[in-house]
């Protein structure tokens, strides 16, 4: 026996009698989860997916298992198992993005990619579509810049794989996309109750790189690239929020108020609130604490969310109405930041994936 | 036994403590609290102008402590137990009839504990790694709060900085601390590597995102290439510094205390139990002001009749 096997061994029968050896997680039967999603039973995913198993050989056992259910299948159901295969799979990306998995990402973000490989080796359908909407906005709400634009920091080039470009390039009549590509300027991103210097709108300290190819592109640029959207009926909405927030970070309240003066009463409670939201500060700066107390309210009416509340208390001490302040925040029920527009607001479209998810899983589940 | 007395002995003269402005004082002689002050020891002016001073609390009155923390300062303990041990040892320090409160900074303010009772379990929620900090809207929860005759009511803060992304600015938390009665200090942690992964508070990115997962390794690559580059580093450290001295001018405003961070990493009870042996020591001064009704700052001044050589420390004005 070698001088490894024997220290290997030590260490094997040493962990073993301490109980430490763990024992192989038994893999999910995904076969049977994807049958189970397939008829409606979404929790199925929940169940094949503990905390242990998010890693990449997990992933690899569900993505070898699941083709293998595909191609079991007659030449008839084949489609629809690969349909049933991705939106479960995009839902299982989405469980992992939601816990904040930070590990691993490689092979979530792998599962992503391979199944838009083949989907866009078939004819555009509604269903892809679909598919390219939920998978950036996961990866939106992961933060991989990386997948999104493919921007390799050192090279500063944008790569082929960036995923925004395919869905853009099969769906070229979808806006979303063309807002997306605009929304990985890291300014179009940032809320605040007050302006910012011009460097860290930029966030040159933080030394990301532009996605138009390495031009130097200032902030004036983006409201107008911006400006191109405003007017869109799908997206017109949130880019007119968007650059009135940006003309406000810059402090530009004129500009700003403009903007938002128009999307204060948006049917989008995302726009609205937020919209709202700015004009309150912008208000406030202007010590003009009446407005801000409208604004605040009817932030806190589209949507009752925390930072509204908060925001709506503030504004009240200031009038001198402590006993109303107190009130407020005593009687909000509390809501998880994931629903609150102010903190969705950095993170693009990911407030939107449940949506597109259940519409996914309204095309393939059969009762 | 002295305070009572005190208090009921100004209860005829003074009808609403809501409508009152409440001035938490320190007297020391020699470094030592005074504690036998009677109300007629004590002179104040508002914005210049003599006050009467409607009501005393004396010393020893039941606290308010509302301690609001920057969760991932768990990673400063390394282990979310570990801070729930340093809690229990805080609520050691208090009484029966004090009230304690947890909030954390993440993502607009989460109360971790009620007001209420000291003797009570605090539950640590699971953070997400890289939760978003908002210092103010934690705050207004503690500021906004009415204000509660007859105890004193302090706040400490723990934090690297003022976070980012909230939706209640620096100025305007300003300007809500200076009309409460709650007096804010402030304990400036550190900025620490966590498990490898460098943490860089850019504080002027208000990009608090829900799931911050991060996955793409070349990003992480980057940023920790960045975070050594000198200019960087300068420009971090800068606006860190200015961050802290809006903090520190909080503190001060509130007649709260710049805290030195050395003092933790040990041991919370370490930074908190001078703050609340200060607290029962301070008497609260009750006034509804006279003769300047305008709105903005209006500074205080506390003297005292008494012969003797003391010192006074007291909120430096409020807001109206």
């Amino acid at each position: 026996m070698s001088v490894r096997n024997i220290v290997g061994t030590c260490l094997l029968l040493s962990g073993m009698s301490h109980g430490q050896v763990q024992q192989p997680h038994p893999k999910p039967d995904v076969a049977l989860v994807l049958e189970r999603y397939a008829h409606g039973d979404f929790t199925a995913i929940d169940d094949a997916f503990t905390s242990d198993q998010r890693d990449k050989s997990f992933v690899e056992h569900f993505q070898s298992s699941a083709n293998r259910w595909i191609e079991a299948a007659g030449s008839e159901d084949r489609g629809w198992r690969f349909r049933v295969v991705t939106t479960a799979s995009v839902d299982l990306v989405g469980r992992a993005v939601a816990r904040e998995f930070d590990r691993h990402g490689d092979a979530f973000r792998g599962v992503l990619e391979s199944l838009c490989g083949r989907l866009r080796t078939q004819r555009p359908s509604e269903f892809e579509h679909l598919f390219h909407l939920a998978a950036m906005s996961l990866l939106q709400g992961a933060d991989d810049e990386e997948q999104l634009i493919a921007m390799r920091y050192a090279l500063r080039t944008i790569e082929p794989s960036a995923h925004i470009l395919h869905g853009a390039e099969r769906f070229p009549d979808d806006s979303r996309f063309k807002l997306a590509w605009i929304a990985m300027r890291h300014e179009t991103v940032l809320i605040a109750s007050e302006p910012l210097a011009p460097g860290y709108l930029l966030n040159m300290a933080g030394g990301r790189f532009e996605a138009d190819g390495g031009a130097t592109r200032s902030l004036d640029d983006t409201l107008a690239v911006l400006a191109t959207l405003v007017d869109d009926p799908a997206v017109g909405a949130e880019a007119r929020l968007r650059r009135g927030v940006l003309q406000f970070l810059m402090d530009r309240p004129t500009e700003a108020t403009r903007d938002l003066d128009r999307l204060a009463t948006s049917a989008d409670t995302f726009v609205r609130y937020n919209a709202r939201m700015i004009l309150g500060a912008i208000a406030t700066r202007a010590d003009n604490l009446a407005a801000a107390q409208t604004h605040y309210r009817d932030a806190l009416a589209a949507v009752p969310a925390q930072t509204a509340a908060t925001a709506l208390a503030a504004t009240l001490v200031l009038l001198g109405r402590n006993a109303d302040a107190a009130a407020v925040l005593a009687t909000l029920i509390p809501t998880s930041p994931r629903d609150d527009p102010w903190f969705q607001y950095g993170q693009r479209d990911y407030r939107l994936f449940r949506g597109y998810l259940t519409r996914m899983r309204e095309m393939i589940v059969r009762r | 036994m002295l305070s009572t007395i005190a208090l009921v002995a100004q209860a005829q003269r003074f009808a609403s403590y809501t409508d009152a402005v409440a001035v938490p004082v320190l007297v020391t002689s020699g470094g030592r609290p005074v504690t036998n002050l009677t109300i007629d020891d004590f002179a104040l002016t508002d914005s210049g102008v003599p006050q009467t001073i409607s009501a005393l609390q004396g010393v020893d009155a039941p606290l308010d402590v509302s301690l609001v923390v920057q969760q991932t300062m768990f990673f400063n303990f390394r282990e979310r137990d570990t801070f729930a041990r340093e809690i229990r040892d805080v609520q050691k320090l208090l009484r029966p009839t004090d009230r304690l409160e947890i909030v954390s900074t993440s993502y607009g303010g989460q109360v971790l504990m009620p007001l209420g009772p000291p003797d009570r379990q605090v539950v640590i929620p699971v953070e997400p790694i890289q939760p978003c900090v908002t210092v103010y809207d934690a705050l207004v929860h503690v500021l906004a709060r009415q204000p509660v005759a007859q105890r004193q009511q302090i706040a400490v803060l723990f934090t690297e900085d003022e976070g980012a992304g909230g939706a209640v600015s620096a100025t305007m938390a300003l300007r809500v601390a200076r009309r409460g009665s709650v007096a804010v200090s402030v304990l400036h942690l550190t900025p620490r590597w966590i498990g490898g992964t460098v943490t860089v508070t850019w504080g002027a990115q208000p990009r608090c995102a829900w799931t911050r997962t991060a996955w793409g390794k070349d990003s992480r690559d980057a940023l920790r290439a960045i975070s050594v580059i000198p200019d960087v580093v300068q420009q971090q450290q800068a606006f860190l510094v200015a961050q802290r001295e809006r903090l520190n001018d909080l503190a001060h405003a509130t007649g709260g205390h710049r805290l030195k961070p050395s003092v933790f990493g040990r041991s919370l009870v370490g930074a908190i139990k001078p703050l609340l042996d200060e607290a029962r020591s301070r008497y609260i001064l009750y006034y509804a002001p006279t003769g300047r009704s305008e709105p903005g700052w209006h500074p205080l001044e506390v003297s005292l009749r008494r012969p003797g050589r003391f010192d006074i420390s007291a909120r430096p004005g409020y807001e109206r």
